[in-house]
């Protein structure tokens, strides 16, 4: 028994060692970075200054509440059909959604824009058919489009374990009890796949609320969010410290809507739900 | 409505999957109020034949009729028919309360009942099934006998014309098994409500039923009461499969007379051809034991098991091991007598089952086998006890 813990410890040290210089020692870095002024000497002065960051904090809330919910309204119902339909069918979907995952976020938000863009595709094909431009690019629009776009398969993915690991037992049970299929997905499958949505809805939220380039790019530069400000301050070596002190603020603003997202999946599990 | 009245009728029922047949050209009348088993070994056809009448399969060809009226397309929540699934199927996020009220809840428009209602029907069910007090309890806290209630209740909850019960109690350990078959029986005289129960354990078929439907490959065997299955199964493979026996080929001399084991029999059954070959069932209960030179029939004694109420002996008579139950011991390698009264020898005509089962040469594997399985319920009974503890704890 002792070798074999022995081993086990050994074989746990590149994952130690991993975890100490790319996770904790990073985090120690900007908790440092954050509490020390310019000239390296402890202070309070970046922390106590964030509220005139304040309103940057609430429009990217905004915009990552908005984006989170139009991805649970539309990824939803498709991982719902994609769980109904037949296993074949079902894989080929999933590699379908997997696909734009396998690109970078970055190009695909490059090519999202060369579509979207003034003299872009669309806007091309709008006026050769005769009607006139649309402008998206530029608008707050456009910015949840990107990232509904780039984060919907997040969104989907685990709502459609969770679905599709649903035994078909309780559908049958909800229709023999006289349950329309509509009575039935409203009734049975969406509250025994909320362990599926709510993690669909932290994988979705936590990368919208820190994203930097969908704004950037599609936002043409009107919407400054906590990425976008993060990324401002860092590469500018006089506002490290404040780069880092946002930094912080926001991983606890995430941690703790983690913590309350998985309060909610307890609670369900305590009801006998299924665990992702 | 009276016991005559035909609730629902299979007509000319085929099923296949991927081009296997699951059902024959199955044909079924089940009248009101009765107490109906299909009752057959798995891959029978028999649960398949029930999901039938749930709406949960369509047939390839013929119709289903519900009270006459043709519900080939009937989707589940239409029918006035509520099931007990096999694994219970109870709502792991809803508890006891509202997993019987889930069928009332659902309910469109003027058809739902009013909440008051809904806890005094609920509550009824609690009461039916001995489960008062339970309301608030998860799903996941009950005991396996417990989940079986609860399932009855929440289909009888919606008053349906048939309730379609799918092995509810294979998951049961025996002396659970035994009580609910009680409970299941009253409950269903006290609600006048038709059961349609699916089995594949010949002795809970006999104990519950009414009728009983006797299926293998896809097909009806036969329907008839338990004492007629019993006593008059209509191929060897019912005679087989319901209780033991000893069959064994036979010639029908002439009515009344049958040879078999190299002997000449009185019987009671008539209406063959002269020289008809047959098949003929000895149930071993039937068979005395005698003094060898009383015998009918004379044969060496090979093994003796002891059940409890009587002793289990094969006897080779011939090279055919034959099955007797008696309470007399006899001890191994003796040689005895064996006496068969006329209306203890069973004719039957022959039919594509007739070679399929041998003598009880087998027998002492099959007894192992037994033992397995027995093992097995033990252990479950323990996992059984075991969550009781804990909610005794709670």
């Amino acid at each position: 028994m002792r070798k074999k813990s022995f081993i086990e410890g050994f074989a746990a040290i590149p994952h130690v060692v991993w975890l100490i210089l790319f996770v904790i020692l990073p985090l120690v870095f900007v908790v440092y970075f954050a509490f020390t002024g310019p000239d390296g000497s402890f202070s309070f002065e970046n922390v106590a200054n964030l509220s005139r960051y304040g309103h940057i904090f609430v429009l990217s809330i905004c915009f990552a509440l908005i984006s989170t919910v139009i991805c649970l309204l539309i990824g939803y119902p498709l991982a719902y059909f994609m769980s109904k339909t037949k296993p074949k069918t079902q894989k080929m979907l999933v590699i379908l959604l997997m696909l734009p995952m396998w690109i970078s976020l970055l190009i695909r938000t490059y090519s999202l824009m060369a579509i979207l863009d003034n003299g872009g595709l669309l806007n091309s094909l709008l006026e050769s058919l005769g009607i006139t431009r649309v402008h998206i690019v530029g608008t707050p629009g456009a910015v949840i489009l990107g990232m509904v776009y780039d984060f919907l398969p997040y969104m989907v993915l685990p709502i459609y374990t969770s679905l599709s690991k649903l035994d078909i037992k309780y559908y049958e049970a909800a229709n023999d009890l006289g349950a329309g299929n509509c009575k039935t997905l409203f009734k049975v499958a969406f509250p025994l796949s909320l362990p599926g949505v709510i993690s669909g809805i932290t994988m979705v939220f936590v990368p919208s609320i820190s994203t930097f380039y969908i704004s950037q790019k599609l936002g043409g530069g009107l919407f400054d969010l906590i990425g976008d400000t993060i990324e401002r301050e860092f590469q500018n070596v006089s506002t490290y410290n404040i780069g880092a002190a946002i930094s912080l603020v926001m991983m606890i603003l995430i941690l703790i809507s983690v913590a309350v997202m998985n309060h909610f999946s307890e609670g369900d599990d305590n009801e006998g739900g299924i665990i992702v | 409505m009276d016991k005559d009245t035909v609730i629902v009728e299979l007509k000319n029922i085929s099923k296949g999957y991927n081009g296997e047949p699951v059902l024959k050209n199955l044909s079924l009348e089940i009248h009101d109020k009765e107490f109906v088993t299909l009752l057959g070994p798995s891959g029978c056809g028999k649960t398949t034949t029930l999901r039938m009448i749930g709406g949960f399969e369509s047939p390839d060809e013929g119709d289903v009729y519900f009270m006459g009226k043709r519900i080939n397309d009937e989707p589940p929540y239409r029918r006035n028919v509520n099931t007990v699934f096999q694994r219970y199927a109870l709502f792991p996020h809803l508890n006891v309360f509202e997993n019987i009220a889930f069928g009332l809840r659902v309910k469109k428009g003027k058809d739902r009942p009013k909440e008051k209602e809904i806890v005094e029907r609920v509550e009824k069910m609690l009461a039916l099934v001995n489960l008062r007090g339970f309301e608030k309890r998860s799903i996941s806290t009950l005991s396996g006998g417990q989940m079986q209630r609860v399932a009855i209740a929440r289909a009888l909850v919606n008053n349906p014309k048939v309730l379609l019960l799918d092995e509810p109690l294979a998951a049961l350990d025996l002396k659970l098994r035994k009580d609910m078959q009680k409970e299941l029986k009253n409950i269903q005289r006290e609600t006048g409500i038709t059961f349609i129960y699916v089995t594949h354990d010949q002795e809970e078929a006999l104990s519950m039923s009414d009728t009983i439907v006797v299926m293998a490959n896809g097909e009806i065997q036969q329907i008839g009461s338990s004492t007629d299955i019993y006593n008059e199964p209509q191929n060897a493979f019912v005679a087989d499969f319901i209780g033991e026996s000893n069959i064994l080929d036979g010639v029908m001399l002439e009515d009344y007379k049958v040879q078999f084991s190299n002997q000449t029999f009185e019987c009671v059954d008539k209406g063959f051809e002269a020289n008809e070959p047959v098949d003929v069932v000895v149930r071993p209960e039937d068979i005395d034991i005698v003094p060898i030179e009383k015998g009918m029939l004379r044969g060496k004694v090979t093994l003796v098991v002891f059940k409890g109420v009587h002793w289990e002996i094969i006897v080779d008579i011939d090279g055919f091991k034959w099955m007797i139950q008696t309470t007399d011991y006899c001890a191994p390698d003796s040689e005895i007598g064996l006496y068969i009264e006329p209306d203890a020898i069973h004719i039957m005509k022959k039919s594509q089952y007739s070679d399929m089962f041998g003598d009880y040469s087998s027998y002492s594997d099959e007894f192992e086998e037994l033992s397995v399985s027995e093992e097995e319920t033990e252990e479950e009974n323990k996992k059984e006890e075991e969550t009781d503890n804990t909610e005794a704890d709670k």
